[in-house]
């Protein structure tokens, strides 16, 4: 129990980082969800909206409603500043898995 | 089934602010129609709203701002608060319940006296207790939310003894307590209203009318009200500063001493007790008008000295307190 939460915790920094990076294609809610499950990437749908939604008030994405099919669909892509948001925590998290992987090595030599 | 999908996107937008309900109702709906694609069969649509999770969790991930009546950061105050003021309050119906109870019924009706006040009064003050505490936290919390920068100098001095309560905890049930009891003492006094049934031995005494002299209480009230609201700035001054100074200290001292002092003019100099209650009260009893004015005299006098061995403790203690505080820093 105390390890599945600690992995969730560990894992939610990682989703907002996740869904930026595929949003360099326009996609609409589901076909993102499918595309993050092909990768193993496990968001709840229940997750998965609500965080689109904030990720659009903040200025990160952009979308657009496609009423053209019977059903209409919401698209979403990255705006120029989530692409510079994108860069920005792409260069963190190789920071991040750099100096883990230092600390991981560092403790096995010893 | 779009019964289902519709009473789910309600359970969720209903919980949301008006400005967005209409743009997060159409997105929930298209993502539902997404997620079931060309299988709308019963199972299918209860087994996708079961992965979207109880519409309470999701309107909650949809709400920017997570909304508390007590924030989280209060929350810890404003437990120890309650229940204190609760234990406080709790107490003093029981006594005032059994006192009432006993001086106006004996025998069967005493005991269902004693259960009538205990559920009816216990409730009430237990619902005005929470009441109270809840509203001046919220007013607190409202008020703690526009600071914006954090300053450590700011920060309150470790006490030296662990288990005393901080200062801001002290304040906050101050201000609950004067609020409390002032507001009842002062309204006793506008009210001035009497209503008694008394049962001494085989005789019944009952009287209806002002307990209080009029002039009495109309130069009285004004004065209460001044000495109720320097306590209350100087409580609220502990909430908002987490310390005192010897200046607002010497401030609330000196109003709050005139302010006994021309209360205790005003009690030695007039006469306290409504005529009517005196004359009534020494029919009943059996005594003359002037036993029962010097009994009531006494009474009187012996509260007004209670009173002032009160103010010179907290003086005193209060003195000493910020004194040692002064040479410690």
């Amino acid at each position: 129990m105390i390890i599945n939460n600690l992995e969730v915790e560990l894992k939610r920094g990682t989703q907002t980082l996740q869904v930026l990076f595929l949003l360099k294609n326009e996609q609409y809610g589901y076909s993102l969800l499918q595309a993050l499950e092909e990768r193993q990437i496990n968001i709840e749908a229940g997750t998965l909206y609500p965080l689109l939604r904030r990720l659009e008030t903040q200025r990160m994405l952009t979308s657009n409603w496609d009423t053209s099919e019977s059903r209409p669909r919401k698209y979403y892509v990255l705006s120029p500043f989530g692409e510079e948001v994108l860069e920005h925590l792409i260069k963190t998290w190789t920071e991040i898995n750099d100096e883990m992987m230092k600390l991981i090595k560092g403790d096995n030599k010893q | 089934m779009n019964d289902l999908i519709e009473r789910y996107i309600y359970d969720v937008t209903k919980r949301l602010e008006e400005s967005k309900k209409k743009d997060i109702e159409n997105e929930l709906r298209a993502n539902i129609y997404d997620m079931l694609g060309d299988d709308l069969s019963e199972a299918h649509v209860v087994d996708v709203l079961k992965k979207l999770g109880r519409p309470v969790d999701l309107a909650l991930e949809y709400k920017e701002k997570k909304s508390y009546v007590i924030s989280p950061r209060q929350y810890d105050d404003y437990i120890k608060v309650l229940k204190i003021v609760l234990i406080v309050f709790i107490a003093v119906t029981v006594l005032s319940g059994i006192t009432s109870s006993i001086l106006e019924y004996s025998g069967v009706k005493l005991i269902s006296s004693l259960i009538e006040e205990f559920t009816d009064g216990l409730f009430g003050s237990i619902f005005f207790g929470f009441t109270i505490v809840t509203v001046i936290f919220w007013a607190i919390d409202q008020n703690t939310e526009k600071q914006t920068e954090f300053d450590p100098r700011k920060l309150p001095k470790v006490p030296e003894d662990q288990t005393l309560k901080s200062r801001r905890i002290e304040g906050i049930i101050e201000v609950i307590m004067i609020v409390i009891f002032g507001s009842m003492f002062v309204g006793f006094l506008i009210t001035n209203h009497l209503d008694v049934n008394i049962q001494l031995d085989e005789d019944s005494f009952y009287f209806k009318g002002n307990l209080l002299n009029k002039n009495y209480t109309t130069y009285l009230i004004p004065v209460m009200v001044v000495s109720i609201a320097s306590s209350l700035f100087y409580s609220a001054y502990k909430i908002i500063k987490t310390k005192t100074s010897i200046l607002t200290f010497a401030i609330y001292s000196v109003i709050d001493f005139i302010s006994l002092v021309a209360a205790t003019i005003l009690t030695v100099s007039m006469d306290v007790f409504n005529p009517a209650f005196i004359e009534a009260t020494a029919t009943a009893s059996n005594k003359t008008i002037l036993e029962i004015t010097q009994i009531g005299n006494q009474i009187v006098h012996g509260i007004v000295i209670f009173v002032w061995v009160i103010f010179i403790i907290e003086q005193i203690v209060e003195w000493i307190k910020l004194t040692k505080k002064q040479k410690r820093n």
